[in-house]
Formats: structure tokens, C-alpha cells, sequence
């Protein structure tokens, strides 16, 4: 894209954010859009590891639901405010990013994922066991910030529009932190240990230091986002932060259906599969249960009672699809297909490639 | 004494098993040089084609390996033919990129069967189910005997086949140098998807002959694909001699944690091993012992 | 005190010694060729210089700083590039990527590297493909990125492994005069090379070795006539006749 329209879309996608809770109250909509920025810092997060650095990370719920718990561990046994936890939960990600990074770098490519997703579990059995201190399969409930309508000069707002602003904030945050990055140094280095680590060792680059880094960012990133989860979630539990499906592989999904190693990948992936997710918990938002009360058809009444309980296996299958037919993401394939259509972009596009 | 005697049989019946769930995995590491994350999830899929089986025509468990075995043989030539190797022609950034599609596979697996069985568990009660032989006082689990005969059966019977045949001899070298054998007129995309149908069908023969003394449910294939990948690893990583070491190992290691332990602890220390084999024995317990 | 000097380096891989008590120095300046058959232990040696293995014994001593054992990145960092027999580009990164990679050991900022990088894709012949996907490059240009990017390190010395491998003669020539400049940039070279016509005409001291062991040392024309290596290189007398 020329760098012009780019600057001039991401303008009016930012104003269009930024104005959307003025126009639009419905809390459906926010509560989808919050998620979807929630993503976004997630996606971001994963993408950072897996798509720069080439480590790919199979459990960031383990990041993610320790920025969680922080949270909601905080309020429960020293009674601070949750909010504390947006900050601190990426700090105590990072303290658990730390000695594991540090022990587990050692190995490479399809070992350390095996190693991600072993802490992954570690951390749910922690959670889950460790009763005195986190109340177990219980879970943590705390009172949220905003639950009212907010009446302003502009109108009465929706209770949502705080977490929004939030979640957006949040999301435009990681994203500056991917460019600021990819710009740098770092980014350069990180690309380098991605495509040949040996390679990167020549070239004077201490690859375990780098990686380091960039996981301690990753966990920093998916930290906070676990801290903003519990505030805006107001519950909590060890199935739901520290899920192996529906925190893990979806950060792996938005990352991949977005375009791995691109900077806006997981944004669009994360808008994406919130969708999907979406779609399948409320049975096409409600489309199939009118349809079934229409039509009476048996099939659809069939396919109604189960699309929610089947959201596990759409992902599993998403995945094989997405990994089969489109491994480089919307993004990342949009390129190619933009470049078919215009020749003058192959340039464009080849300089994109290493930036 | 008895009692550490009794845990040295069970722990080394259940190793026979072990043994085949790993000699799959490790069949296809091997060969494709991945690590097939949904082995624990084939093997599932056996157990309930058995459950099936007896639960609809009271087939017993031992006669319906010859269902299960060429089904999961089959699925799991397809699964290599229609979704792993095809990813070796596409050019992408995403890294270990086969590994995820296994666990996007493993995934659909699990939520397939719970689709048609429910979370419920399920087991089969066979005649024999509890029958023990008693020697002196030691007691040996009657099926978990025929299990560790027919495991032995069959892994002589792969030994044979990868020596003495010619398919075999091509899985061997394209294990040993793949460009090479594809330069010596091996067809790769036969042989791993042979291979993968080869590792598949043991794990099948193995969840089938653990149906009379286990139990099912779907999230079974999880904590066996870590099983399967502890074994591997244990037996250094793609020899086929060392998963049968490797399996016995992780056998007496759990009748050891069972007995004198407890089972509440059972997937903490899973994963335990898991994590500590993956740090410190990269090159399995050849590294150490030197065999 | 010696430029760069390994004394007595042993190396084994399970029972098999891959370098048996390799010693030699180099002078500051010089073209130093280290010359074997395939398989003789040499990339072994640039592997054991690089730390990508460590000896088993003996040291490795650079600009009087004992550099064995130290991390690779490390002795880059001390002034050591090399390049790899298996070329190694950071396939989805531009050339030019790759070289600024490399000049970042040196650089701070992006403007300074970029410019360190452009001067050396330049100096080795790859300025008109600078934006080019380094994975798509001819076998020829890969060769040349790895000297890019092991020059834009900055080294005073600089390992060449089998640079002219698979070249045809034009090719050859390029590159034996690529070397020469860097050489007379002030940059010090240890080449590794199994064609002995090439390495012959450009170092001043070659070192041959056979089996992980050396065979001899000295000027081209003397190494050129020494029994061993003729041996080394043709089989035994008799193996050749029969």
C-alpha cells in the first residue's frame, strides 16, 4: 500500500474507534469490540515470539492467566484496587517468563513450543491445586469498576465505554510496541534468530539474550491484557484464563489467520476470530435459533443445539484449515494477491518483507 | 518386598504397552522429523472404535484390533497424506508449522468423539477384565499379560518388516537421510504416509489393549501424547530399540509414583517428568548410560 | 605475541578425533590457506575457532586473549567473521537486511548501519541487488552475502569456508579478486579451500591437513610438492594405479 492511503486508513480507522461509543451504546457491540482489542494485545504478544523471533509459543495463557490472577490476587488478600494488576500482572508475567526462558532456551524450534505448552499446564495445575492461595477451581470474583450507565455531557454512555477506551488504548499500545521494535535493532536481530540462529551467533548476535527479550515483551504484553481480563471480566478461574484452547490456540489462531510476522496480522486477526468465536457460542448471533423456530427443520434445531457446545471443534478444525490453506493469514497472503493484480506493488512488497 | 516386587511387574506389563505407544511416535519423528502431538488423540479414537465395537456387538476387545488398527492405519495415512505432507510445499514464516496442524488435528479429534460418546467415561467389562494369575504372591493383571505378549509379537513383527522388506528398508533410510533416499528413488510422500499409518496403527493396537483394564473419555489422547513424546524422548529420539526402554522406564516410573506417592499427585508429576526429560535428556538415556 | 595462533587442538566426535592436535599461528595480514581433502577436519577447525564447538584440548589464542570456549556471538564481538560452506542467508530478509544485521555489531543507530551495510553490499559486488530476498539470490551472490555480512561485522579476521565451491572459472576469478581487496583492506584471512589451484595463487602460507591431522606447512610452491599431500589428495601410490 502506499505509505500515504496507509497513514490516511489507520487515521480514520483511529477516529472511527475512538468515536464509536458515542454513537453506538448497544452493549452486545462494545462487549465484542473490548474482546477484540483484548485480542489484539495477545495477538500482538504471540506474534512478537512466534512470527519475529520464530519461537512459537504454545501457551500463552500461562502469561496471560498469571497477569490474571495478579490481578485478582491482589484484591483477594491485599485489597487493592484490580487495577493495580494491569501493570503488576505484566510484571509478575515477566517473572515467570524469566527462568523459564532461561531454562527452556536452550532447546529449540518444536521442543521449546512442547516446553510452552507444558508450563501452560503447570500453571492450571498451580492454579487449580494451590487452594489457600488462589481458592482453586472456585475461582476469584471481584466487584468491577463500571457497572452502570454513565451519564457525561455527550449523553449517557454505556457501562462498557470505560473498558473500551481501555481495551483500545491497550491494543494501540502493542501495536506501536511491534513497530517500535521492528524498527530497531531489536527487530532486526529478532528477524535474524528467527530465520537462522546459527547464522544470527556469526553475526555476533547473542541469540539467547535477544530471545530473552522478546519473550519477556511477549509475557510483558500478554500480562497486562490477563490484568485487564479479570477487571473487565469481574471472574475468574483456572479453565478460563489458564485454557489451553480458548486462550492459547486462539492467540495461535489470531495470530496465523491475521498473517504471522506482520505488524496489523493480529489485529485483523484478532477482530476476525472474535467473530468466529462469537458465532459459534451464540449459534451465527442468534440467526439459527430463529431460523429453527421459523422453519421447525430438524436439521437446524440439530445444528442449533450443538454449535455452541462444538466451539472446541470448529477451532480445531480452523486450524487445520487455516495452517493448510492459508498459512501466511489475511495479511500476509493479501500481499501476494495485491501484487498479482498490480505489478508496481512487487517492489512494495518485497520492502515490506524486510522491514 | 512383595510390594516393591509387585510394582516392578505391573509397572513393567504397562512399559510393553508403553513401549508400542512409543515405537509409533517415535517411528514418525523419525521419518518426518516432527513430533505428532495428536499420537495420544489416535490412540483414543481406537479405544472408542473398540468401545463401540463391544458395546453394540459385544465384539471382544482382542478380536477388534483387526478393526481398529487398519482404521487408525488408514486415518493416519490420511492424515499424512492430506494435510502434513502438503505443507512441505508452502512457503511460509510460520515455524513448526506441521507440528500445529497435529495439534489442530488432535483438537478435532477429542471434540469429534465427544460429539458421538459425550464426556462420559466409559469402560468394557470383559470376563477377564479382573483376572489375575498369582505367582507366589505376586499377582499378574491376566490382560495386561496378553497386552505385554502381544506387544511383543507385534514390535517383533515391525522389526521384521522394517529390515526384511523393502518399504521397510526405504522408512529406514529416509529416516536416516531423507534428501539422500529421495535421490536414491525413494517416493517420500508414499513412505511417510506409510509411516505415519504404521506409528498410527501401533497406538491404535495399544488404546484397544488397554481397553479391558482402562478406562475412556475423550480427553484421554491429551496426557498420552505427552506420554508418548516422554518415551520418545527417554528412548533418544527416533530409535525405535530405545522407545521399547523408554516405555518400560516410563512404566516402572509410574507404578513407582502410584505405589509409593500417591495418585493425587498423578499429573503434577507428569508433567514433571515431562519437563524435566525435555531440559536434561535431549539425547535419551543413551546419553547417560551409554548403551 | 601472535596475531592468532591454535595450539594443539584436539577434537573428537564419539571415538573419531576430527582435528588431532592441530597447531598453527597466523600473522596479521597474511592469506592463510588450510587446505585437506573433504572431510579432513577443516570446517571443524572454523567450527572450533567460531565456538560454535569447543575443544577437547589445546587453546586458541586471538590478539593474545584466549578465545576457546567463549560464545560465538561473543568472539564476533572480539573480531572474528566467518562465513558458512553451507550458506546460511536470512532467507526472508533482503539483502541489504541481512548485511545491516551484521552491521548492527558495530552500529547504533539504523542510519549508521544501514550505511555501514550499503558501503559493503557495494564493495562485494551486490549493490544492484540490495533489495532483493537474500533466498532468491544465485548460488554465486549467496556466497558473496556471506562475505558481506561477515565483513560488515567489522572482523580483523575473517574465516572464508570454501567460498569457490561450485563456481565456474569467471566466478572464481571474481571471487579470488574480492578477496584480494579485502585483504588489502587490512583484513586478515584464514580460507578454507579443497581446490588447490585457487588457494595456491592467493595465500602466502597454506596448511594442509589429512584426517584431522597435519601434514605440513609452508609456501604454496613448498606445500604443492610435499609427498603427503600430493598423497592426500591423489589416494595412496598404489590406490591410484590400481
Amino acid at each position: 500500500m502506499d505509505p500515504g492511503v496507509k497513514k490516511t486508513a489507520i487515521f480514520a480507522l483511529l477516529v472511527l474507534f475512538v468515536s464509536a461509543p458515542l454513537f453506538v451504546k448497544n452493549d452486545y457491540f462494545l462487549h465484542l469490540m473490548i474482546l477484540a482489542f483484548m485480542w489484539v494485545v495477545i495477538g500482538s504478544a504471540w506474534n512478537l515470539l512466534a512470527g519475529y523471533t520464530g519461537q512459537v509459543l504454545f501457551g500463552v495463557a500461562a502469561f496471560f492467566g498469571t497477569g490474571a490472577y495478579t490481578s485478582g490476587l491482589l484484591v483477594n488478600h491485599l485489597g487493592w484496587s484490580a487495577w493495580w494488576g494491569l501493570p503488576l500482572g505484566g510484571v509478575t508475567a515477566v517473572i515467570l517468563a524469566f527462568p523459564f526462558g532461561w531454562i527452556c532456551f536452550r532447546l529449540r524450534g518444536a521442543y521449546f513450543a512442547l516446553a510452552t505448552l507444558a508450563l501452560n499446564e503447570v500453571m492450571r495445575h498451580v492454579a487449580t491445586i494451590w487452594e489457600s492461595l488462589t481458592d482453586g477451581m472456585a475461582g476469584i470474583m471481584i466487584l468491577q469498576t463500571f457497572y452502570a450507565p454513565i451519564t457525561t455531557p455527550l449523553g449517557i454512555l454505556s457501562s462498557k465505554t470505560p473498558y473500551y477506551f481501555i481495551s483500545f488504548v491497550m491494543a494501540a499500545l502493542s501495536i506501536a510496541c511491534v513497530i517500535l521494535v521492528t524498527r530497531s535493532k531489536l527487530g532486526y536481530y529478532l528477524l535474524s534468530i528467527r530465520e537462522d540462529q546459527d547464522a544470527a551467533e556469526s553475526l555476533g548476535i547473542n541469540t539467547r539474550l535477544y530471545k530473552m527479550i522478546s519473550l519477556s515483551v511477549t509475557a510483558a504484553l500478554s500480562g497486562v491484557a490477563g490484568g485487564f481480563f479479570t477487571n473487565y471480566m469481574g471472574f475468574i478461574d483456572p479453565e478460563t484464563v489458564f485454557s489451553l484452547h480458548d486462550i492459547s490456540i486462539m492467540a495461535i489462531l489470531v495470530g496465523i489467520v491475521g498473517g504471522v510476522g506482520t505488524v496489523y496480522g493480529p489485529a485483523v486477526g484478532a477482530f476476525i476470530m472474535v467473530i468466529v468465536q462469537e458465532m459459534f457460542r451464540t449459534g451465527v448471533f442468534g440467526l439459527l435459533s430463529s431460523l429453527a423456530e421459523g422453519t421447525g427443520s430438524g436439521a437446524i434445531i440439530t445444528l442449533e443445539k450443538h454449535i455452541s457446545s462444538a466451539h472446541v471443534l470448529m477451532f480445531g478444525i480452523l486450524v487445520v484449515l487455516v495452517i493448510r490453506f492459508m498459512p501466511n493469514g489475511v495479511v500476509g497472503d493479501w500481499g501476494k494477491v495485491a501484487a498479482l493484480v498490480t505489478p508496481c506493488r512487487r517492489a512494495n512488497m518485497r520492502q515490506e518483507a524486510g522491514e | 518386598m512383595e510390594l516393591l516386587l509387585q510394582t516392578l511387574v505391573s509397572g513393567f506389563l504397562k512399559g510393553g504397552l508403553y513401549a508400542l505407544i512409543g515405537i509409533g511416535m517415535t517411528l514418525i519423528m523419525g521419518v518426518m522429523g516432527i513430533i505428532n502431538l495428536a499420537h495420544g488423540q489416535l490412540m483414543m479414537v481406537s479405544m472408542y472404535i473398540t468401545y463401540s465395537l463391544f458395546a453394540l456387538f459385544g465384539v471382544d476387545p482382542y478380536v477388534s484390533l483387526a478393526v481398529s488398527v487398519p482404521a487408525i492405519f488408514i486415518l493416519g495415512v490420511a492424515i499424512q497424506k492430506f494435510f502434513l505432507n502438503p505443507l512441505m510445499k508452502i512457503d511460509t514464516i510460520l515455524p513448526e508449522n506441521q507440528v500445529l496442524m497435529t495439534v489442530g488435528i488432535g483438537m478435532a479429534l477429542t471434540e469429534i468423539m465427544r460429539f458421538i460418546f459425550t464426556s462420559d467415561y466409559k469402560s468394557i467389562q470383559t470376563s477377564y477384565s479382573k483376572t489375575t494369575l498369582l505367582m507366589g504372591n505376586i499377582s499378574f493383571s491376566l490382560p495386561l499379560l496378553i497386552d505385554f505378549f502381544i506387544a511383543v509379537i507385534l514390535t517383533g513383527a515391525l522389526f521384521y518388516f522394517l529390515k526384511h522388506t523393502d518399504t521397510g528398508r526405504s522408512i529406514r533410510a529416509t529416516a536416516q537421510d531423507r534428501d539422500a533416499a529421495i535421490l536414491m528413488g525413494v517416493n517420500a510422500e508414499r513412505i511417510t504416509s506409510i509411516t505415519f499409518g504404521l506409528g498410527a496403527g501401533l497406538v491404535a493396537a495399544a488404546g484397544t489393549m488397554l481397553m479391558p483394564v482402562f478406562y475412556l473419555f475423550p480427553d484421554i489422547g491429551g496426557p498420552f501424547t505427552r506420554k508418548a513424546f516422554v518415551i520418545c524422548i527417554l528412548g533418544g529420539l527416533g530409535s525405535s530399540v530405545g522407545a521399547i526402554f523408554g516405555g518400560i522406564t516410563l512404566g516402572l516410573v509410574e507404578a513407582f509414583g502410584a505405589t509409593y506417592i500417591g495418585m493425587e499427585f498423578a499429573d503434577m508429576i507428569g508433567l514433571i517428568i515431562f519437563f524435566l526429560v525435555l531440559l536434561v535428556l535431549p539425547g535419551g538415556l543413551k546419553r547417560i548410560t551409554g548403551m | 605475541m601472535s596475531f592468532f595462533k591454535v595450539e594443539s587442538v584436539v577434537k573428537r566426535f564419539g571415538g573419531l578425533a576430527a582435528v588431532d592436535n592441530v597447531s598453527f599461528e597466523v600473522e596479521k595480514g597474511d592469506i592463510f590457506g588450510l587446505i585437506g581433502p573433504n572431510g579432513s577436519g577443516k570446517t571443524t577447525i572454523f567450527n572450533l575457532i567460531s565456538g560454535f564447538i569447543k575443544p577437547d584440548s589445546g587453546s586458541i589464542n586471538f590478539k593474545g586473549r584466549r578465545i576457546d570456549g567463549l560464545k560465538t556471538h561473543k568472539i564476533c564481538h572480539l573480531g572474528i567473521g566467518r562465513t558458512f560452506q553451507v550458506v546460511k542467508p536470512l532467507k526472508r530478509m533482503t539483502v541489504l537486511d541481512n548485511v545491516m544485521a551484521a552491521a548492527y555489531r558495530r552500529a547504533n543507530t539504523k542510519n549508521h548501519a544501514r550505511s555501514i551495510a550499503m558501503e559493503t553490499v557495494e564493495f562485494c559486488g551486490l549493490g544492484g541487488r540490495a533489495d532483493h530476498l537474500s533466498g532468491k539470490l544465485t548460488l554465486g551472490d549467496r556466497k558473496r552475502l556471506e562475505i558481506a555480512r561477515a565483513l560488515a561485522t567489522g572482523p580483523e579476521l575473517l574465516l572464508l569456508d570454501e567460498t569457490f565451491a561450485g563456481f565456474n572459472p569467471t566466478e572464481v576469478n571474481e571471487a579470488i579478486k574480492l578477496v584480494e581487496k579485502i585483504n588489502s583492506s587490512g583484513v586478515t584471512i584464514i580460507i578454507v579451500e579443497h581446490i588447490m589451484k585457487v588457494i595456491m595463487s592467493i595465500s602466502g602460507t597454506i596448511h594442509a591437513i589429512n584426517f584431522g591431522k597435519t601434514i605440513t606447512q609452508g609456501t604454496p610452491a613448498d606445500v604443492a610438492a610435499h609427498r603427503g599431500v600430493i598423497e592426500a589428495y591423489l589416494g595412496e601410490p598404489g590406490d591410484a594405479q590400481g
